[in-house]
Formats: C-alpha cells, structure tokens, sequence
C-alpha cells in the first residue's frame, strides 16, 4: 500500500461563532483506510465536512486528490471522486432503498439508466438490501437505513470514502460485515472513518488521527496509540480511588488506566486504553506521534 | 353506472396488487410496491370527491353515483395504507455477499442535460406519490365525471364558449402542481438529505432544471384530461353546437401549458422562499389576480381578462367577440418562463440564464400589448351585430314563419325549425310574416372598442315583425312559444323593468300555451302547461310553468288558464284547429276571456281566476 498521502492538510482552521472546531490542524491521510478518533465536539466531524466539500475552511490549505477544493473546479473534480456518509444522513422516507440509491447515482452523474440501475443493484446488494430494495426507506430499520447510507456511498467505487460514524446503528455482526465490506470495496480507496468504536479502528485503520478540542493530537498506527498506554493498564478485582480511569469489565474484574492499584495485574494496553490515556492529557499539551 | 363506479377502481387496486406481487415475487410477502405507492394519491382524490359530495347539496340526485366514486377510491386508498404499513420491515442480518462484485466501469461524467432528464424522470414519477398531485388528478376526474356524465345534458352553449371554459377546468390540477412541486424542492431540506446531495458533481441549477422537466407530467395529464373531457362531450352533451375555431386550440394549448407554469411556480417558491405556506400564499394572490383581472371594468369590455389565467368567459357569442387567444397563450408560456428563469437565477444568473429570463419577459410585455389590441377585422363583428342578415342562413318553418341564424350555427336552424314547424303550421294563413333571428345578444358596451365605433351609440333593433333569437339552446327550446306569442301580439320578452305581461283570464294565453305544444309528446305537453308549484300561496307561481328561478318569463298566466290549456290540449288537436282558426281575430284581443274560448270548445268554465300580481322574476 503506497504512502504518499492523498490528501493533506497544513494549518486548517475552521470556527462557528465563537466556537473554535478545528485549530491549526495539520494532517495528512494516504490511501487505505484512516481512522478518526475523538469525543464528541473534537472536530472530527468538521474536518470530514472540509474535505468532503461540505464546508470551506477559514484558514489553511488543503489539497485532496490532487486538487484544491476551495477553487470550483477543484471541487468538482473531488465530488466526483468522492462517496460520503454523514453522520446523521437524511433519506427521503417516501423513497424506496433503490430509488434513494438511484437518486444519488443520478446525482453522481449516472446518467444512462441501464449501467446506474445495475450499479445500485450492485451496491445494495454489497450491504445485503438486495431483498428489501423496494421497501420504503421509512419502513426499514435504523440499521438498514445506515446500510443504504453506506450503499450510496459506494457508488463507483470512489477514491475517496469519507464517512462519518458509519457502524453507529449497526449490531456488532453488521459491524463485522462492516469490515469485510470495507476491506474489499475499498481496497485502493483513500477511505476517513470517524468512529468512537476503538476496536474498528483497531481492526480497520492502518494509520489513525485522534482529535481533541479542535487539535490534532496523536496521528500514527494503532499499535502506536495503544503503545502509549504501556505499562499503566492495570486489572484489579477492587476499584482503586486514585486511579486515572477505572471501570468493571465483563469478567467482574476492574480495568486501570494510571498508577497501579495494590494487588493489580499489569495487562496488554489496546487502542481504547491508548485514547484514554491520552484524552486524559491536558489540552494544551503537544500532540504525540509513533 | 353504479357498478362501475365502483367494478373500476376495485379493479384498479386488484391489478395494482397484481403487479406488486409480481414485482416482489412469490418468496416475499405482497409488498407495498406501485399500490402502497399510490396511497397518497388515491386519498387526494378521495378527498376532493367528498368535496364534491357535499357540495353537491342534499336534493341533488347526482350525490349517489359521486358518492359511489368516493367510497370506491376510499376503499382503495384504504387498502393501499393498510398495504404501506403492513410491510413494515423486520430487521435483517446482513450476510457476506455469495461472490465478489465487479463494478461497472465509471462512466465519463454525462452532460448536465442528461442528468437533469434523468432527475426529471423520477421527479415526474414522484409527482404521482405526492397527495396534493392526487388532489389534483381528483378533480381533474371528478369534473370529468360531472361535466361529462352527470351534467353533461344541461351544456346549452357554443362548442366554442364551452372550450374556453378549459383553463378554468385545468386550474385545479395547476394549483395542486404548485404545492406538489414545492414539496419537491423542498424535499432535501426537510428531509436532511441536502448535506448529502451538495457532495454529489451535480449541481444545484442541474437539480432545478431536473424539478422543471417533471413539468412534462401535468401537462400530458390535462392535454389527455381535457381531449378526453371533450371528446366524452361530444357524445353526451347533444346540445352543445357551433363550431370550433382556431382559437379554441390556443383555449386548449394554454390549459395546458398551464400545468408548466404550476410546476415552474412551485420550484421557484422553493428555490427563493423558506416558508412553508409560500406556495399557498402565492395560488391565494394568482388566484386574486386572475379574478380582479376578470372584473376590471364590469360590465362592459373588458380587455384585461385576457391576462388572467382563467379569463372570464365573455357573455356575447363568441362571433362577436376577438378574444385574442393566441396572445393569451403566449402571455402564459412567457410568464412561465418568466417564472422558470427566476427559479434558474437562484443559483445562476449568467447571460444564458438572465437572456432567457430577458427574452421571456420581453414575450410578457408583447404579449400584453397583443391582448389588450384591437381586434383583427372590427368592421366584420359590427357588421354582424347591425346586419345579422348578411351573416345568417334562413330557412322557412311553416306558414308564414321562417327562422335565421348566424351561418356558423347552422346545425341547430334544423333543430329550431323542428320545434318551431308545428307552431307555425297550426296558425292561420292570415298571420303575418314571422321572423326568429339571431342578434347580438349583450350591451354595447360588451363590444370591444373598435367594433363599437363603427356602430355608433345605440344597438340597432329588430323589424316589428322579428323575434329574437338568443345563443342559449335551451332559450331556443322556447322558440315555439316565441312563435305563438308573436302571432297573438304577445311579448316574447318582459319588458324593461323585467316584468312579465299577465295575461290571467285571456282566451290568448291559453292558445299561446296550446300553439307551444305542437309537436310534443302528451307528456311534454302537460308539463308545458304545469307550474313547479301548483300548490303555492303565490298566484304568480302558480301562474307560471317555468321552473328555472333565474329566468324571467315573458308572459305569466293563472292557474286556472294553466288548468284550462292542460284541458285544451287533450282534446283532439283538429277540433281545437277549427275553433282557433275561425275566430283568431277574436282570440286575439285581450279582452276575450278563458272561459269563452271553453265554452266554444264544449269545455266547463274555470274562473274566477287568480288576481296576478306583475312583478320582476328571475332574482338568482
């Protein structure tokens, strides 16, 4: 997988109102599969919403695919190149699944009807509607909409997948279809997936960018996010007071994150331990790489 | 009639369930498909006949068979519901696909013509999903159900008058196209799928004028509604005559492009207006023009009607009248591209667009100066109107009466000349020249401007010895009692106050009754000489056999006369011929009485006779 990165960000900035989303941000993603993390109101929303043409930055540059979005030209040839899943995607629920899809294929310039109709077929059938494709989108379920969501995304196969939040909604075997999917249909692709699921990035993401407060704060593998919680996560069968994070596991035992508890068994950081060790660091403080 | 009322649309819904089994096939469960689909539309429709049903009054024997219509599209639209919700959808696990997919190769990008067709396919296709279309599409079949079945009997006008009538008969449907398209554009943003869309290549102009295409819909809807509206007149309505003229085709051409212009409203109002009563606000003021057009200067002339959207019909015959038709069509296909530019301008305004809007604007502005000019020849209409003579073909009926009409209505002078034979035969050779002519039946000042100046201040009047003709074929109906009337010196028309002559008492009231009856059937001829309302405190309504409340009779007599004529009339018609005949001079003067003619015919006396009060009639 080549590394010279698709799309690349230098000194992004973007506010509303008095509310500052996005801080001088430098960031560069390369094709395969880029991981954002962040708590709600980190900015990892806005930046997909830049690059996905939604938005246009106040400040920075950007070049996505090559181009400038900012310019017309270069916005069009991105949205051309380009299938995006927003986080709360709206859907015409007096539509079929086949017309939506459809709709957004025309809009995607598919003009001859035979090859687009054959293409929403195709994509449907990817996230497994193929049966339901007739059904109003109204009538199905939450995590059947967000299927059809990631369906019109995958409308000719695209170079850039942005897509915000995608599994929310999904039961954790869909999630997994999820992965399968993604692993396939985006081979290639440069693909941004915000998530608050560490363990799809975990099982996904070959580089991953962790946002707080509008900054970037760690950008590297999720081996190296995880490796930033070596040797401070702790299991314990009792909850320690002075611990950073702790929290009952499944087992009955309790996790650590901080100094060890008395008696506690030191355990293999993951990636949510790595996040958490570093959402826990001041806001202020420099972003850390692998 | 009944039964099909209802057989039809039940089939309907049959074949539409029907096809979305087929659709869905045999595994799946009948899904919602084209007849869950249809569910907004068919309860638009049901909506608009329950309209109609209650308009229709409590007496109206019409309310059963439009009655049957809404419980037929009732019953299916309930049916469509129950099919929408029942298949609601369980959730699904999400299996790995059998195989790997090969994508189709992406195409080169197509033009912005190519995608904006394709959006207006679906968009034509959504217009049928929308309720307030289906409230359109309703009465667009409601009137064709009363125009063209129910009332189709009672149309009495010219083919050519009757036409004009289409873009009032479109405007239900162009309202409803207003609200649908509106709803359309809007659609994105209520449903939070703008975000979505704005990442798509194509852009917001394309999307408009993909809104703009599914104008094709309404206005293959109406072209069919309204040729199939008229054809279906053709064979029901017996009394419509006259012949179509070229403008007619304008009538029908602007009723149509009417449904662009509903369309084009409704994507500009979403396009510039974030309200969502807009579209209502804006059908309220077009409505509100095009009536106040329709009544600037009333009575009289009125050359602004012409840039209403559902101009006035104008009373004269349309003979008489230049409407200016063709440049009222393009005063709508310019103020609908007036309309389309504006919607086009919200996310463009280069010189293609602003030139379109230019050009189409400056069409407005001709066309305005076209409706409200003068017409093409005015001294031909004058001519008609102070010479009917050189424009009407005559023909005798009988005796001494001869009946003449315009030369483009000469389909009803065999129809008149039916009715007005038998009169004329059962008069005595001694009775003078008759004429039934048509004339200019308005004021003058209905007349346009340049046809009045060549005619001076007054309208000319007819010969002593002419009775006018009107253009209504049901006034025409009374041409046998014009007929006797005028051969026993009766007025044929009240006089200036509008009341009628009382002739309550006289010998000639009850000839005139019996004359008139010549030709009809027994039946018919009873209830010549019958009041509505026997029974009446009234003596004038009990005198009177007219039962239209909005018509003022000439001539109004007692019930004793009409009890007398009812008398007369069953005797056989020579017996009564002989006396008529031999002492008509007598008959004549109002001074012989009813009785007096019945004791001539061996027939008992009927007075005393009601103390008639003259007074003016017809106050609808």
């Amino acid at each position: 997988m080549t590394t010279t990165p698709t799309i690349s960000l230098v000194g992004v900035s973007k506010g509303f109102g008095s509310t500052i989303a996005l801080d001088h941000v430098d960031a560069a993603f390369a094709p395969g599969i880029n991981g954002l993390l962040g708590p709600n109101g980190a900015g990892k929303t806005t930046m997909l919403r830049i690059l996905a043409t939604v938005l246009p930055a106040d400040q920075g540059r950007l070049d996505v695919l090559g181009v400038d979005p900012t310019t017309g030209d270069g916005r069009l040839s991105v949205r051309r190149r380009l299938g995006y899943l927003p986080q709360e995607p709206g859907f015409h629920r007096q539509f079929s699944a086949f017309d939506f899809v459809d709709y957004v294929a025309i809009l995607k310039e598919w003009a001859d009807r035979k090859t687009r109709h054959d293409e929403v077929r195709r994509v449907l059938g990817l996230v497994d509607l193929d049966s339901v494709m007739h059904k109003r989108i109204g009538q199905l379920s939450g995590g059947m909409r967000r299927r059809v969501g990631i369906a019109q995304a995958l409308i000719g196969r695209p170079d850039l997948l942005v897509l915000d939040e995608p599994t929310a909604g999904l039961d954790p075997e869909q999630r997994l279809r999820f992965r399968e999917l993604l692993g396939t249909e985006a081979s290639g692709a440069t693909v941004l997936l915000s998530t608050h699921q560490t363990d799809d990035v975990a099982a996904l993401c070959h580089n991953v960018v962790v946002l707080l407060s509008g900054q970037v704060r760690y950008t590297g593998t999720p081996a190296g996010l995880a490796a930033l919680a070596e040797g401070r996560v702790w299991l314990a069968a009792d909850r320690d007071l002075r611990a950073e994070l702790a929290w009952i596991t499944g087992e009955g035992r309790v996790r650590h994150i901080g100094d060890p508890p008395a008696g506690a068994q030191l355990v293999e950081p993951t990636v949510e331990d790595g996040y958490l060790v570093l959402a826990g660091h001041q806001a202020h403080a420099a972003p850390l790489a692998s | 009639m009944m039964i099909l009322v209802i057989l039809v649309p039940a089939l309907v819904v049959g074949v539409l369930r029907l096809i979305s089994y087929n659709r869905s096939g045999p595994a799946e469960p009948v899904g919602p498909g084209v007849l869950a689909r249809a569910a907004p539309m068919l309860l638009g429709m049901a909506a608009v006949g329950v309209f109609f049903f209650v308009m229709l009054g409590a007496e109206s024997t019409s309310r059963i068979p439009v009655l049957g219509l809404v419980l037929a599209l009732a019953f299916a639209a309930a049916i469509s519901f129950r099919a929408r919700h029942r298949s609601t959808v369980a959730e699904r696990s999400w299996s790995a696909p059998a195989s790997a997919s090969r994508p189709a190769e992406r195409p080169t990008p197509a033009s912005s013509w190519s995608v904006s067709r394709a959006l207006g396919r679906v968009e034509s296709r959504q217009l049928f999903q929308s309720p307030w279309f289906g409230v359109g599409l309703g009465f667009c079949v409601l009137l064709t159900v009363m125009f063209g079945v129910l009332f189709a009997s009672d149309n009495g006008s010219t083919w050519d008058g009757y036409v004009q009538l289409a873009p009032w008969l479109a405007h239900p449907l162009v309202g409803m196209s207003v609200l649908a398209a509106h709803r359309a554009v809007t659609r994105a943003r209520r449903d939070h799928a703008d975000e979505l869309f704005d990442t798509c290549p194509t852009d917001a102009t394309t999307r408009t004028v993909g809104f703009l295409l599914s104008a094709v819909t309404p206005v293959l809807i109406l072209a069919v509604y309204l040729s199939l509206l008229f054809s279906i007149n053709v064979v029901r309505s017996p009394h419509l005559y006259g012949p179509l003229s070229a403008d007619n085709l304008a009538d029908v051409l602007a009723a149509v492009a009417l449904g662009a212009g509903g369309i084009t409203l409704g994507v500009a109002l979403g396009r510039w207006v974030r309200f969502a009563l807009a579209p209502a606000v804006a059908l309220a003021v077009v409505l509100g023009v095009a009536l106040r057009l329709n009544s600037i200067g009333d009575p009289g002339w009125n050359p602004w009607a012409a840039l209403s959207t559902a101009p006035a019909v104008p009373d004269p015959a349309p003979i008489f009248i230049d409407r200016a038709a063709w440049w009222h069509l393009a005063w709508v296909v310019a103020l609908t591209c007036v309309v389309g530019a504006l919607a086009l301008a919200r996310h463009r305004r280069d010189g293609k667009v602003v030139g379109f809007g230019l050009a189409a604007a400056a069409l407005a502005v001709i066309s305005i100066v076209g409706t409200t000019g003068s017409p093409a020849d005015p001294e031909l209409i004058a001519s008609r109107v102070t010479d009917p003579g050189a424009h009407q073909r005559c023909s005798a009926a009988g005796g001494s009466v001869r009946v003449c009409v315009y030369r483009q209505y000469g389909e009803v002078l065999e129809r008149l000349i039916d009715q007005v034979g038998p009169v004329a035969r059962a008069l005595p050779p001694t009775v003078g020249p008759i004429t039934l002519r048509q004339r200019f039946n308005g004021q003058l000042g209905d007349l346009q401007p340049a046809v009045r100046r060549p005619i001076g201040t007054d309208l000319p009047g007819g010969l002593k010895d002419e009775v006018t003709l009107g253009f209504d074929i049901f006034a025409m109906d009374d041409a046998g009692f014009d007929v006797a009337f005028a051969a026993l010196g009766l007025p044929t028309e009240p006089d200036r106050r509008r009341i009628p002559t009382v002739v309550a008492g006289q010998a000639r009231g009850v000839i005139a009754l019996w004359l008139a009856a010549r030709g009809m059937t027994p039946d018919e001829a009873r209830a010549l000489a019958t009041s509505p309302d026997p029974g009446s405190p009234d003596a004038f309504e009990r005198g009177t056999p007219d039962d239209d409340p909005c018509h003022t009779p000439s001539v109004v007599w007692s019930a004793q006369d009409l009890h007398a004529a009812r008398a007369v009339i069953g005797l056989p018609a020579a017996e009564v011929a002989q006396v008529v005949i031999s002492g008509w001079d007598r008959w004549k003067d109002p001074a012989s009485g009813t009785d007096e003619l019945l004791a001539a015919l061996g027939l008992p006396g009927v007075g005393p006779f009601d103390q008639v009060e003259p007074r003016p009639a017809g106050t609808c």
